[in-house]
């Protein structure tokens, strides 16, 4: 069985996500409904019955634990495989070996150099005060598939095993994104916040009564894609915990494009999400330790531009009062930014960009700062101070 | 930018190949592949376009492991120090070495900076090293080496230059190579290895004719399609699959490999087997280090460490040691079992060519008589005597 890890994303390989396709290029996911509880509930005691086990004799064995009854529902091998996949990264993988199987490996192969195997083994073995097939046995237990399986305080149960796998199948359809819409309630503001905490390309469009989300996706990108796909991937609690919302989704399966619609009818349960937003401490100890006269208002905003939305992330004001609202950008590209510099052309107060510069490198105008992991706050008060002035 | 900085290439001692390798890439307006095998000194011709055309330069290659190699010798040879981007280091040079995925990430905002692009394994070219990485880069100086390279693609040509030299392994064995014997030993399958063999491949054999018949001579990868439409197809070919690993390393093999690194104890020795899984039986058989992609880095080196200076003999490895390590001297490889064909080979082969006083390279190859592990071992032999010779 292929460990998610190797496709390079801690998520489903393709070859897992379950899906129906229509003929209009949409897929529909495949749901478990209760009807499955029943060989749900066989797997979830098989997997009980698994404790203890090594990885591989877990993997390789588990759908023939449940091979007659998952037969009778007509339920792919591959199917059990992806929710045993799922539930298995709650299991701790517990080395078990009576020495340390890397210390072991060099004292045993270097006196096996100098002595011939069977001498060196029973040799280190006596010394270890263990048998040979002990000593032997041990040799490789650190291998990722000779770990032992410890379960879960939580032992699983049908209806986890379903909403593990639902959620999973869910993010293994959105790091194979490149443009999302979410469509939120007007007041739903913290959806939004989280995104632009969790730095991803997010460009909101304020209608009647909701909020339109672009969001670029991970295979938008030129590189960074595992790290912006968790970053997604973080940010769907906080969408699921929104009443009446709706995602539209490009996603690649099998080398073409597909469309995706998701909404708060998905089977996947919502959980306590914290929007809270922070890290500006050092800044204000920062602007404190320079004698700047700049001072941080923590407080988030949001600035209407035409029919977009700007969030600031904090402000700076001057001795004077007057202010300069920050927006750090997360992930970024050249396009993303002079499209937002332009937009910042009719703004009516002065925001900033700060972009940092792993992301790209640009000739940064007026309105924009580049910086390197942390933000220059003297380069920031600078900006700031020219950005008043204008 | 940096300046030109000349290094007269008299202190490299090139072998005369090695100097019509430079010749040639010259020639060719400083763009262009040459391909030389394992252990003839690809790095050389490296050092010796880097010094004779004194630009500011930047060194792709597939390995954190190769990468601080090409650091420490570059160091040694140009007497400056060396840049490196990748593992976790970042420090842009004169002369900087990167990784193909440091490149990939990189090269954006750095390839306007070089005027020479060496790259070492230049074959990985659309798969590890990927394009972006080169046409990223603005240098019009464009070297690129390899062991093995198989005809050169328009994406090779356009991002490289053309194959400007190559020298065989058959015109170097024996005079800037170490001598080569190689001896093929035929292993049969014991009744009940042999009863499963026939039980697994048939269905594949049968279904594979039946395809032939309707489509005619269609390549491996049309067949596994045409078999993977129907239940009945894709059990063949998990049978078929099942049937490979089988043959790959059967009982018999198993015995005689534990023999062979009995008599070849005294005699640093590397053992090469297709899949990880038989790599791990023979290191708990034997009680050999093992390195596969599993292993730390940390633990691959202390091993190699330790094989370079002393106590250890063997070491038993699947894919990794193929190529993109800097694997110490060794006189023996004994190939257990193979999938990757004559590249593969012509790599192992390559390991222990090294020249040495006295030295004679031995190649031992275990074979499954008359099953797919026979086929395969013919072909690789096959292709690699075009390749060598």
């Amino acid at each position: 069985m292929r460990d998610a890890r190797e496709s390079g994303l801690w998520m489903l390989s393709e070859r897992y996500l379950s899906y129906d396709e229509a003929t209009d290029a949409r897929i529909h996911p495949r749901w478990l409904t209760a009807l499955d509880d029943g060989w749900l509930g066989e797997l979830a005691t098989a997997a009980c019955a698994i404790a203890g086990c090594t990885v591989e004799e877990a993997d390789t064995s588990i759908f023939e634990r449940v091979a007659e009854r998952v037969g009778r529902r007509g339920v792919s091998r591959r199917l059990v495989e992806a929710i045993w996949l799922v539930e298995r990264r709650r299991w701790q993988k517990r080395v078990v070996a009576p020495v340390a199987p890397e210390h072991l490996r060099q004292v045993l192969f270097d006196r096996a150099a100098e002595l011939g195997p069977r001498a060196a083994l029973g040799l280190v073995a006596e010394e270890l005060h263990l048998g040979e097939d002990l000593v032997r046995s041990s040799l490789f237990a650190d291998r990722p598939s000779a770990r032992r399986l410890v379960p879960p305080d939580e032992l699983p149960t049908a209806s986890l095993l379903r909403g593990g796998f639902h959620r999973a199948l869910v993010e293994g359809f959105l790091v194979r994104a490149s443009e999302m819409v979410a469509t939120v309630p007007a007041h739903a503001y913290g959806v939004v916040l989280q995104a632009r905490k969790l730095h991803l390309m997010a460009d909101v469009r304020e209608h009647d009564d909701t909020l339109e989300i672009a969001i670029s996706g991970p295979l938008a990108l030129f590189h960074r894609t595992t790290k912006y796909g968790n970053a997604i991937v973080s940010w769907l609690p906080t969408l699921l915990a929104t009443e009446c919302w709706s995602l539209a989704c490009k996603i690649q399966l099998r080398g073409e494009e597909r469309q995706l619609v998701l909404d708060d009818h998905v089977p996947l349960a919502r959980e306590r999400t914290d929007g809270t937003l922070d890290g500006k401490v050092a800044i204000e100890r920062e602007l404190r330790r320079l004698g700047t006269g700049w001072r941080l208002d923590r407080e988030s905003r949001i600035v209407r531009v035409g029919g977009h939305l700007f969030f600031t992330d904090f402000t700076l004001v001057d001795e004077a009062g007057r202010r300069v609202g920050i927006e750090v950008e997360g992930y970024w590209t050249p396009e993303l930014l002079a499209e937002r510099e332009r937009l910042l052309e009719a703004a009516t107060e002065p925001i900033l960009l700060c972009a940092d510069r792993c992301h790209g490198d640009v000739a940064p105008g007026p309105k924009v700062i580049l910086f390197e992991r942390k933000l220059d706050v003297r380069a920031l008060v600078t900006a700031c101070a020219a950005l008043v002035e204008r | 930018m940096w300046p030109l900085r000349q290094t007269s290439i008299e202190g490299l001692s090139l072998r005369p190949y090695q100097e019509a390798a430079l010749h040639a890439w010259k020639e060719a307006d400083s763009r262009g592949i040459v391909v030389l095998p394992t252990g003839a000194g690809k790095t050389r011709v490296a050092f010796a376009a880097l010094g004779d055309t004194g630009l500011p330069a930047a060194v792709l290659c597939p390995t954190r492991a190769l990468a601080s190699q090409w650091v420490t010798e570059l160091q040694g040879w140009l007497g400056e120090e060396v840049g490196l981007i990748g593992d976790g280091v970042n420090e842009l040079r004169r002369v900087t070495v990167l990784t193909f995925e440091s490149a990939y990430r990189h090269m954006d905002r750095l390839g306007a900076r070089f005027g020479l692009l060496v790259v070492d394994e230049a074959h990985h070219l659309g798969g590890a090293l990927r394009r972006e990485a080169l046409e990223a880069c603005a240098a019009t100086a464009r070297l690129g080496l390899t062991a093995t390279l198989a005809g050169t693609s328009a994406a090779q040509e356009d991002l490289l230059g053309p194959l400007v030299y190559e020298q065989t392994l058959a015109s170097l064995v024996g005079r800037h190579l170490a001598p080569l014997r190689i001896v093929r030993e035929h292993i049969a399958l014991d009744p009940e290895e042999a009863a499963a063999y026939t039980r697994l491949i048939t269905p594949f054999r049968t279904a594979a004719r039946r395809v032939f018949q309707d489509h005619g001579d269609v390549d491996f990868g049309t067949l596994s399609r045409l078999l993977g439409s129907s239940t009945e197809g894709r059990r063949a070919l998990r049978d078929r699959s099942k049937a490979d690993a089988l043959v790959s390393f059967p009982s018999g093999k198993r015995v005689r490999v534990r023999s062979l690194i009995e008599a070849y104890r005294n005699t640093k020795t590397l053992i090469f087997t297709a899949y990880g899984a038989e790599a791990y039986t023979i290191a708990s058989d034997c009680l050999v280090p093992v390195i596969t992609a599993e292993t730390s880095p940390r633990e691959r080196s202390d091993i190699l460490r330790r094989f370079r200076e002393g106590p250890l003999r063997a070491i038993v490895s699947a894919r990794v040691l193929n190529e993109g390590i800097d694997v110490p001297d060794a006189s023996v490889a004994i190939v257990v079992s193979g999938t990757l064909g004559q590249r593969e080979h012509v790599q192992r082969v390559g390991r222990v060519l090294r020249p040495g006083e006295g030295k004679v390279a031995l190649v031992h190859e275990l074979v499954t008589r008359g099953t797919s592990d026979a086929r395969r071992a013919r072909k690789r032999a096959l292709d690699a005597l075009r390749a060598i010779s």
